[in-house]
């Protein structure tokens, strides 16, 4: 995500790179599984109007527990009742309503992908959640342990592959890609 | 061919085509792929495996499976391994156990001899007195402890935790359970069928052709229904709404996997256990039971013996006679049923030579097999509540009928439940495995409709399923526990009928007592083979019956766990910033503050303290906990949290405030800035910022639900940067553009937003823990690492350099700010802390606020707000003396004894001052400026210090700082 400097009497970096908070570790795969760094992407943390007359999720089209994609490319995912997640899209949109609040969490929030036919293996010696079809079907959305790291869970499932996507606090990040590599390749 | 190895058997389950070579006792020796430790040495002619644990007595295979007392051998590094069930491998290195100089040759045999001295309780009543002499008896008992060996020094092992959710998890693969399963799964179930053995089919594995045929058919069922099968693991506790634990040996897991399943419905079809009778010599070499002479001849091809008694209560001890027979070994069948007993078992140097039955006959034998009943393994059943209840008709417990609710999801099958013939047996199981499908699926419906993010269901919750069982019959069997002499009721404890009934005689008449007393069941077998032996000899020492004595409570584990196993996966979180790789690569020296791991310093500290007073330095503060606070009632929030005034802080404006508990004590502290017209940012300490939020969250959803307004921690969405030091605007000058720094523009405690670095959203508080000028810069995260080092590329020139967190809590100390916990504690109201003005009680409500109104205003009962400690700021009178932390104060009383007054908070030497500087906290009485106080050294020295009337060593009117 390469910004311009305005200022060129500094002597910085013409160029801003999104640093992730997976730097270094970015990739890894083994049996079944693949682990990729998706943390570049945007993340707009949305909460339900003020007055809970449900009209955000009416606009959002999900409610809590439930993830789906809008019209932007967008993942909107509802990740506490009256708190939606928004994934992706650029830049970030939010419902236009009065008495919503916004907070851009792209910063704040460490995001990857684990994928592949043996990921609900890997992710079943990290987390205790119940991942099997009818209980975490693909769309699916809860706050689960994973490695002692308290996070989000999204079963995001790409081209009919089984996919999920693990958010955690950026500064957990690192430590939480690694654990899941580590489960992986054990 | 090993000279107790037969021709070829079917049902064998060794590969005659690979041979193991592995050493017993030092000694070469060889075996056959997909034998046991304890078969492979049987089959060589090994007879005594093990001395027992406290009398010595040579012992050998008795059940030559999981649950066999005799055979616990060390392997390499790994002591206790039950060499019944551990298949062989090659270049194992075992030996035997608790034996000395060797198991044949046994110096430690001489405590046999004391053998009647050493009943029950010796231990408990010889080694009590004098007391002063138990370091002795413990250095010489150490010596006759048994067990293996443990090497310190082995490498540790890596052990594995999964976890899972089945519909129906079936304990037990034998005939029943594996028909079970697999009509479960035929129902639609997803089944997790976990079997104690290496392979399927229980009992019937070492049983006819036809019996194996069956097991064969219902394992290849259970394939191909898409059961998950587990071999060689146990589900060795059960606890509320089926929490089970598995552990899995040997497996893709490493040595121990521990498994957490949370099972819809449990079936337990753990199968029966054979139970050893007790008569004088039941423990010698060559007495066996049926079924692990079974064991050996049917799948290993071991032959026991060469001339047999066969001592036969039941069908299964007529097998075994049948086996034997079959197998070429002379036998001797005696039906117990017809009222023979055996009376006891003799013979020479730990072997058999002789069988003496009840009614004085005397047969020449070198091996006894006994069938003389079995016990229920109900364990799994009594963790769900279930009683087991005792029939004298079947000499066994049965699970009660049960009596909790619960029990609904916890059924049970095959031997356990009752009698059969292999037919009955398998169609019971199928018909609790359709009941065990149905009822998960109302399980799994209600669940769906529970969970947020389940797959939605359609319909109505499926009926209730009737349960269609046919109850299983019960077989007469002879009640036949001990025989009209003693032997030994406990083999892993060295536990006899003997020292039942004297446990009995002192009292402990009560099975749990006596149990403790003797240790009868609380050895490796853990109850499986001598509970119910335990429960009738104690039975008939106080003249009960076996239900009136009932049993002892069986509780997790079923099975053994290493303790690797329950640890599992290590799993130790840590948090790291955005800039961790750049503090890394400037060479820090870390340390770990709660999770996080930060820079303490960069070499030195003093050097760095020095750097910020003259120049600018730059630390990294992101682990500060921020919140964004947004919504119009967002001021009624902070005036609630904070003990000071909120609703006029103006746009732009930054203020401190300290937030209390209930009880006026402080929790945390900070300053918070208001950004817009409802939108603040709320900084906490780094250590309160996880337990801040929860604090806000649970007042505005507990009390306050109608406020509009939303809190969200962004710790981790900001990369927090302090710019410290004389030259810190200067270096800020040359990296915004959007934002003037000016003195009268940019003011202390103000805010504003910017882009620094050309990094646009940053959040600038003209604040410092330092004492100096400073910003702390707050910058989206990603770009946190760019601003970082145009920080020190643009202010190369200006001396800017990293300074750690040894540095801050220097200057902060210079500066005199308390940090909460360390210099409070959980009895600091705000006034210790000199907080007395921040505190507005004109103000409505806020948390603390009762408490602190009662305390200041000395209301009856109060304590006296003048004698609350106080927080004061200490100058030792030598100057190169550092208290350490903690450390007392004290004040001679008129007594003469000194009185404890207070203690060092904080303490460092000052680079700046030159001196040491210091917090502490003190009685009020004693906390005037100018007065004198003694510091108790941690060498025992008293050493004088002198209050200074300002909490700071350094700049007490901060000049420096609002420049």
């Amino acid at each position: 995500m390469p910004i311009s400097i305005p200022k060129a009497s500094a002597s910085v970096s013409e160029q801003v790179e999104f640093a992730s908070p997976l730097a270094g570790a970015g990739e890894a795969s083994g049996g079944g599984w693949r682990l990729s760094d998706e943390s570049a992407t945007s993340k707009l943390l949305v909460y339900e109007s003020f007055e809970p007359d449900g009209e955000a999720e009416w606009h959002l089209g999900v409610g809590f527990g439930a993830a789906t994609t809008a019209g932007d490319g967008s993942l909107v995912c509802g990740v506490r009742p009256g708190e939606w997640l928004l994934l992706g899209g650029s830049p970030p949109s939010a419902p236009d309503m009065s008495g919503v609040v916004t907070v851009d969490m792209t910063h704040g929030l460490g995001m990857f992908r684990l994928a592949g036919p043996a990921a609900t293996d890997v992710l079943a010696a990290v987390c205790s959640i119940d991942t099997t079809e009818a209980m975490f079907p693909d769309g699916a959305v809860c706050g689960a342990s994973v490695a002692r790291v308290a996070c989000t869970l999204v079963r995001n499932d790409v081209a009919g592959e089984r996919s999920y996507l693990i958010l955690s606090q950026r500064s957990s990040g690192r430590y939480l890609f690694d654990a899941v590599r580590d489960a992986g390749v054990r | 061919m090993s000279p107790q190895r037969l021709p070829a058997r079917p049902g064998e389950v060794i590969d005659r085509d690979r041979a193991l070579a592995f050493t017993w006792n030092g000694r070469a020796v060889s075996g056959l792929a997909g034998d046991t430790i304890a078969s492979a040495l049987a089959a060589g002619g090994c007879r005594v495996f093990s001395r027992s644990m406290k009398y010595h007595r040579p012992r050998g295979i008795l059940t030559a499976d999981y649950w066999d007392p005799n055979t616990l051998l060390q392997v390499g590094e790994e002591p206790n391994v039950r060499a019944g069930h551990r298949l062989l491998e090659a270049g194992m290195a075992v030996s035997a156990q608790n034996a000395w100089p060797s198991v044949r040759w046994d110096a430690k045999v001489l405590t046999n001899l004391g053998g009647r001295a050493l009943s029950a309780g010796f231990y408990y009543k010889t080694f009590m007195r004098p007391r002063w002499l138990w370091p002795a008896y413990e250095k010489v008992l150490a010596r006759f402890a048994p067990g293996g060996v443990i090497d310190a020094g082995s490498a540790p092992r890596r052990h594995d935790k999964r976890y899972a959710h089945p519909d129906v998890v079936v304990a037990g693969g034998g005939p029943a359970g594996l028909a079970a399963a697999v009509a479960a799964a035929r129902a639609g179930a997803g089944v997790l069928l976990v079997e104690h053995e290496h392979a399927l089919g229980g009992h019937l594995r070492w049983g006819t052709k036809h019996e194996r045929s069956i097991a064969a058919a219902l394992a290849d069922a259970a394939q191909v229904a898409g059961v998950e099968i587990l071999t060689d693991a146990t589900v060795t506790g059960r606890w509320e709404d089926n929490w089970l634990a598995i552990v899995e040996r040997g497996g893709a897991g490493g040595p121990e996997r521990l498994i957490k399943a949370r099972a819809k419905v449990l079936v337990v079809a753990a199968g029966l256990i054979e139970r050893p009778y007790v008569f004088a010599g039941n423990d010698r070499p060559g007495v066996m039971l049926s079924q692990g002479a079974r064991r050996l001849l049917n799948l290993w091809a071991v032959r026991p013996g060469s001339r047999a008694v066969v001592w036969s209560a039941n069908t299964a001890g007529d097998a075994a006679a049948a086996d034997l027979e079959a197998a070429g070994v002379a036998v001797e069948h005696v039906d117990a049923r017809a009222g023979c007993t055996v009376a006891a078992a003799q013979g020479r140097r730990g072997g058999l030579e002789q069988v003496v039955l009840s009614d004085g006959t005397r047969l020449e034998a070198d091996l006894l097999v006994t069938a003389a009943g079995w016990t229920a393994p109900t364990s799994l059943l009594n963790m769900a509540g279930v009683r087991p209840r005792y029939d004298p008709a079947a000499a066994r417990f049965f699970p009660a009928e049960p009596d909790v609710p619960e029990a609904g999801t916890v059924l049970s099958t095959g031997g356990i439940s009752g009698d059969g013939s292999l037919d009955e047996l398998v169609g019971h199981g199928e018909a609790t495995g359709r009941l065990a499908a149905a009822r998960a699926a109302t399980l799994a419906h209600r669940l769906q409709v529970a969970t947020a993010w389940a797959a939605p269901v359609d319909g109505r919750e499926p009926p209730e399923a009737p349960d269609e069982r046919t109850p299983l019959g019960r077989d007469p069997h002879p009640e036949l526990y001990r025989s009209s002499t003693d032997g030994i009721v406990d083999l892993s404890e060295d536990v006899s009928s003997r020292d039942l009934r004297h446990g009995a005689a002192e009292g402990f008449d009560s099975v749990e007592l006596v149990k403790r007393w003797t240790t009868a069941t609380m050895g490796s077998a853990q109850g499986k083979l001598e509970t119910v032996n335990t429960v009738a000899v104690l039975a008939d020492a106080t003249d009960s019956t076996i239900s009136e004595v009932g049993t002892t409570t069986w509780r997790p584990p079923f099975a053994p766990v290493t303790l690797g196993a329950l640890a599992g996966r290590m799993f130790e979180p840590v948090r790291i910033s955005s800039l961790h790789d750049l503090h890394v690569a400037a060479g820090m020296t870390p340390i770990q503050a709660g999770q996080w791991i930060r820079p303490e310093h960069y070499g030195d500290p003093a050097a760095e303290v020095r750097n910020v007073r003259t120049n600018v330095g730059i630390i990294d503060v992101s682990p500060l906990g921020k919140l964004d606070i947004q919504g119009p009632d967002a001021a009624d929030l902070l005036s609630l949290l904070y003990v000071n005034k909120w609703r006029r802080l103006a746009a732009g404006a930054v203020r401190y405030g300290v937030m209390c508990a209930e009880d006026g004590v402080i929790l945390d502290d900070g300053v918070t800035g208001r950004l817009g017209e409802d939108h603040y940012l709320m900084s906490t300490t780094s250590s309160g910022s996880g337990a801040m939020e929860v604090w806000i969250q649970n007042w505005l959803q507990t009390e306050h639900p109608d406020w509009r307004v939303r809190v969200t921690p962004v710790t981790d969405a900001y990369t927090s940067i302090n710019v410290a030091g004389p030259r810190s605007r200067t270096l800020l000058e040359r990296l915004v553009d959007d934002v003037d720094l000016g003195p009268e523009a940019f003011k202390y405690m103000q805010v504003r937003r910017g882009t620094v670095a050309g990094v646009a959203g940053c959040v600038m508080w003209r604040i410092g823990f330092t004492g100096e000028l400073s910003y702390e810069l707050h910058v989206p995260a990603g770009f946190g690492p760019h601003v970082w080092q145009a920080l020190l590329a643009a202010g190369a020139d200006l001396g800017v350099a990293p300074f750690g967190l040894e540095a801050q809590r220097i200057m902060r100390l210079e500066k005199g700010h308390f940090i909460v916990g360390q210099d409070t504690d959980a009895l600091t109201k705000a006034p210790t802390a000199g907080l007395e003005r921040l505190i507005k009680l004109d103000k409505p409500d806020f948390c603390g606020r009762p408490e602190l109104q009662w305390a200041l205003d000395g209301e009856p009962g109060a304590e006296d707000p003048e004698a609350l400690p106080r927080l004061v700021a200490v100058q030792p009178t030598d100057p190169a003396y550092v208290p350490p932390e903690a450390c007392q104060i004290v004040v001679a009383g008129s007594d003469g004894n000194e009185r404890i007054i207070g203690r060092i908070t904080s303490s460092r030497f000052s680079p700046t001052l030159e001196r040491s500087i210091c917090l502490a906290q003190v009685e009020a009485a004693h906390a005037a400026p100018e007065g004198t106080l003694t510091i108790v050294g941690t060498d025992g020295r008293r050493r004088s210090a002198l209050i200074i009337a300002h909490h700071a060593h350094f700049d007490p009117e901060g000049e420096r700082l609002r420049v």
